[in-house]
């Protein structure tokens, strides 16, 4: 139920946003209120030279100057030091486990994965009302809710939207007009259409990772996982191999870089650099991608919306901001989390990464990107249309990595002909099944 | 002495033929190497050349040889947007620190395996060529611990320290130490001269082409580190350059000309490393008579 | 005395080697998903890893590569000796060239191999296009993924083998070689029946390193096929590390697979030592 009310309030958010849009072109850029993030003159004599660390990684250069920036300003503010640790993401949680390990906690972090570390995080509502939560789209807190106590223990940061992106002049020049609705039929053949006329290396590319898989899934009807920890797998699976199967065609095929997903073994792959280089038309990824093609893509690109099958929308991923129990001044870490996390801070971010707002003012007022605003409000709308099952993985945080690398790994299998879709649904589901088990020892 | 002898005397032996015009030999040999070296470096070349093309050259089918236009931009732009000279400071401050170390203790421990009659002397050897064989991602999470119980993450110090003890570097210095006569120090030691004096001025001098050796080997092993670094250095100013090329791997996007770029840049040093020193390189592993 | 030469090297051998390896043993008797709560599960990781598959795979692999990369090298590194050896011309400038990829990091040396064994826009390909050869997968069918992963190990360390092995050969008694030459034998005699077997020694040190360096390979191998294609050229070091970086994170499982790799490396070397001093090599 807390589902159905993030789409209806994004439904409301969008239409705002939209209107906002349009009209703050041109317009200076308002500030937010910031009277609640005075310290008082208690914490600023307490907090005055102290160190806190921020554990952080980056997708776009972008995120990573706009915090830069925001750090500088809460120094300034707080008189307290923040010391940047930037990670690189793929050792993310491995260094963090060492760090904790150690007894080497930093005091705030930006994750991925919030639930692995639910019993080291602070209560936040502690330091901030219980009313706190209530700030930020409902749902999306979901993850960083403790189970047992059910305080809240980080914020959701932003939030990442899946759908595809195309290379506009290319599909201009095969007379091929940008879509505002499709199927995945339809998408396939103006991909191959463009291709053709264009003479690219692929038609389609896909970001290596059962995440943005889970995307096209969704829109076939099949999900893994509910919000009761259920595995669904079974009752979705012939919807399930439907969609696999038509993906990786693709990739057997070689329309889609079947060599970039087979020949990178359990690293982390993404197509970016094909679509950048114009070799591919279609370009399934999302709007973590954005500010990276604003800055390096030489042709006109565009965000088109979700191909729609039984379901429309995409899929929703994200990134979150916890503080550390461990930490030597907790107060002063809370503080930080919830600068960043406020509302001025975090449409400054928006705007300059392509981020998607959580907090629901930012999401009433809109957000006036710079530019992309078409792409942004297509990326609200996807959002508004994402069935709610599609949140129900979120409901087993430790374990949706593991769900979906397994995914990955069984489609790499299929492009390789090694499996069948049908084989690989099936090893699916047991998979998740075991997972779901270890969950009750 | 016939000719012969005094031939085989005055120089190695290389060869046996006189000045005569190349032979079959001659010419089969330097053919082969000629294509072993071809296959060595066309690769490093190509790889060169690729770090100056930008985007569009480098995902262009069929490859071009050379880019369309020197895009010197991908070297600025690996400067300006990651701090290469800080990276840089740092790999010169940890190699040269750790390589200092590494001879010091190492040669006193092969020394003291050569040269001494101790109790456990053969055990604690025999253990020591053991560690060469423990890979480092085996025992990275325990070692980790046991540095940040010392208080010692994030910082220099440990980035240094823990790799010092190289067991290899033991094994060789001890292997060119067994051929110093036992005379010399003997004869040092009815002089009066203290232990350690002998060691630092009599062995250690002796030494020179072993700790030629492992000082390279270590400065190697040192600047190319990077698991290690990674998981110590935990604020930026820390990191060395391949810890930094880690970084631009590990990004969820990677811009791959900047990493060529860097890539490159970090090779630089060793190459001008290795052309001065591969003669030393080269004549220190002969002269420690590996055998 | 010599302890306290002894001393340093052994204080920071402890500490940073030993007493971590066994607490990583210990580790290997509990399962840990964060490094800081252990449920002891007694022999349960070395079950999982001799019943596993998986690992049946990453252990045939491993071996595939050790064998053929110690054949490969130990061979090829005699073979560049003796020429480098014999050679008149520029014998310097081959012997710096060969030696040149030692020196790379071995991220780098991923990042180049990646590059030039690409099917589609690798220059290894067009080239073997141009000559009529077609575009082999190289770091996309399992087998070819095997093959391009033992090349550019080889490819590495062939320039250390052979120096070691040209130091080796420059010891040999020149006047054993006079003479034989005197009394009429060839060179392929000479070689066959003088020089190779007094290069066992060196020989012998050249298969045990190469055996320690393919068993700990990893970091090349990682940064060009991620161990694909399909896990064709995960080895054993890239399993222990994925238990480690990669979701499902099991650190006991990785360190009971660090022990049994230890243990298999201490056991070839052993072997080879053994039968080194058997043949009076040492």
């Amino acid at each position: 139920m807390k589902i159905q009310t993030l789409r209806s309030k994004l439904a409301i958010g969008l239409s705002l946003v939209l209107t906002a849009g349009l009209v703050a072109t041109g317009l200076p850029t308002a500030q937010a209120d910031t009277s609640g993030l005075k310290p008082t003159a208690a914490q600023l004599t307490a907090w005055k030279g102290k160190e806190i660390t921020y554990y952080f990684y980056n997708d776009s250069q972008a995120e990573l100057d706009t915090t830069k920036a925001q750090i500088a300003d809460f120094e300034k503010l707080t008189g307290a030091k923040v010391k940047l640790d930037v990670i690189p993401y793929t050792s993310l949680d491995t260094q963090l486990q060492a760090r904790l390990a150690a007894g080497n906690a930093p005091d705030v972090a930006r994750l991925n994965n919030p639930g692995l570390y639910i019993k080291d995080s602070l209560d936040l509502e502690q330091y901030f009302s219980r009313k706190y939560a209530a700030e930020f789209i409902k749902g999306s807190t979901l993850q960083v809710t403790d189970p047992t106590t059910k305080k809240l223990i980080g914020v959701p940061y932003d939030l990442s939207m899946n759908g595809p992106i195309i290379n506009v002049d290319q599909f201009k020049k095969a007379g091929v007009a940008v879509p505002t609705s499709w199927n995945w039929a339809e998408l396939i053949a103006a991909a191959k259409k463009v291709r053709i006329a264009n003479g690219t290396e692929y038609a389609f590319a896909m970001d290596k990772s059962g995440h943005r898989f889970s995307t096209v899934m969704s829109q076939f009807g099949a999900f893994m996982v509910d919000k009761n920890q259920r595995n669904v797998l079974p009752t979705s699976k012939f919807r399930a191999e439907k969609s696999l199967k038509m993906i990786t065609d693709l990739y057997k095929a070689d329309l889609a870089p079947r060599d970039l997903w087979i020949g990178t073994g359990t690293k982390y792959a993404s197509p970016v650099a094909i679509f950048i280089g114009q070799q591919v038309p279609v370009f399934f990824s999302g709007n973590f991608n954005l500010a990276t093609l604003v800055r390096d893509a030489k042709f006109n690109f565009q965000v088109v919306p979700n191909p729609k099958e039984l379901n429309g929308g995409g899929w929703p991923g994200g990134k979150f901001l916890t503080a550390f129990k461990a930490s030597k001044t907790p107060d002063l870490a809370a503080y930080f989390l919830h600068y960043l996390a406020d509302s001025a801070q975090m449409e400054q971010m928006d705007k300059n990464a392509f981020w998607l707002p959580t907090r629901n003012d930012v999401v009433t007022k809109g957000v006036a990107y710079p530019s992309r605003q078409l792409d942004m409000s297509i990326y609200l709308a996807d959002t508004a249309k994402t069935p709610a099952a599609a949140f129900g993985i979120q409901s087993v945080p430790t374990l949706t990595g593991n769900i979906y690398n397994k995914l990955r790994d069984l489609m790499t299998e299929i492009m390789a002909g090694k499996i069948t879709a049908k084989q690989a649904i099936q090893t699916q589901t047991e998979f998740i099944d075991a997972q779901l088990a270890t969950l009750r020892k | 002495m016939s000719k012969l002898q005094e031939r085989a005397t005055a120089n190695k032996w290389s060869s046996m033929s006189g000045k005569k015009p190349p032979s079959m030999g001659d010419i089969f040999r330097t053919t082969f190497l000629i294509v072993v070296s071809l296959i060595i470096l066309a690769p490093v070349l190509w790889f060169v050349l690729s770090s100056f093309k930008d985007v569009t050259d480098l995902s262009s089918r069929p490859p071009k040889i050379l880019p369309t236009h020197w895009a010197f931009e991908n070297y600025t732009e690996a400067f300006k947007m990651y701090n290469y000279k800080r990276y840089f400071t740092n790999s010169v401050i940890v190699t040269s620190i750790a390589t200092v170390l590494t001879l010091t203790i190492n040669s006193m421990a092969a020394y003291a395996f050569a040269k001494y009659n101790f109790r456990g002397r053969d055990g604690l050897f025999v253990l020591t060529l053991a560690m060469i064989m423990i890979p480092l991602q085996v025992i990275l999470i325990p070692i980790y611990l046991v540095v940040a119980n010392l208080g010692l993450v994030n910082t220099y110090w440990g980035m240094i320290i823990p790799a010092a003890a190289t067991p290899t570097g033991v094994f060789i210095l001890r292997q060119y130490m067994l051929t110093i006569p036992d005379e010399l120090i003997e004869a040092a030691r009815i002089d009066g001269a203290g232990e350690f004096r002998i060691f630092a001025r009599i062995v250690l001098p002796l030494c020179r082409p072993a700790l030629a050796v492992v000082g390279i080997f270590s400065i190697l092993w040192r600047w190319n580190d990077f698991l290690w670094p990674l998981l110590i250095a935990q604020k930026e100013e820390l990191y060395t350059l391949p810890v930094a090329l880690a970084l631009l791997n590990g990004q969820l996007v990677v811009p791959y000309n900047i990493v060529l770029a860097m890539s490159v840049m970090s090779i630089i040093p060793v190459l001008f490393m290795f052309v001065f020193m591969q003669r030393q390189i080269v004549q220190g592993i002969a002269q420690t008579g590996i055998k | 005395m010599p302890y306290l030469f002894v001393a340093p090297n052994m204080f920071i051998f402890i500490t940073f080697i030993i007493w971590p390896a066994i607490r990583g043993f210990q580790i290997s008797f509990f399962d840990s998903i964060d490094g800081r709560t252990f449920t002891p599960v007694g022999a349960g990781n070395y079950r999982t890893i001799f019943g596993d598959p998986t690992v049946a795979s990453v252990a045939k692999n491993t071996a595939t590569y050790v064998i053929f990369y110690v054949l490969i090298s130990t061979i090829l590194a005699i073979a560049l000796a003796l020429v480098v050896n014999e050679q008149k011309f520029a014998k310097g400038f081959f012997r710096a060239i060969i030696f040149l990829p030692v020196m790379l990091s071995p991220v780098v040396v991923g990042l180049i191999w990646n590059d030039v064994l690409d099917r589609k826009v690798g220059p290894l390909n067009s080239l073997l296009e141009a000559l009529g050869g077609g575009s082999p997968g190289w770091l996309v069918e399992p087998k070819l993924g095997m093959i391009a992963v033992i090349f550019v190990g080889v490819w590495v360390h062939i320039g250390f083998y052979s120096i070691i092995l040209l130091a080796g050969l420059q010891g040999i008694d020149r006047s054993l070689l006079e003479a034989a030459s005197m009394d009429g034998a060839t060179r392929s005699q000479i070689v066959r029946t003088i020089i190779l077997p007094l290069l066992k020694p060196t020989t012998l040190v050249i298969i045990i390193l190469s055996t320690i360096h393919g068993f700990q390979s990893f970091d090349f191998i990682y940064t060009l096929t991620g161990g694909g294609p399909l896990g064709a050229t995960t080895l054993i070091v890239q399993y222990i590390y994925d238990r480690a970086f990669q979701s499902p994170i099991q650190y006991g499982l990785g360190s009971a697979a660090g022990v049994i790799l230890f243990m298999i490396i201490f056991a070839f070397t052993a072997l080879n030592f053994l039968v080194g001093k058997k043949r009076e090599a040492i």
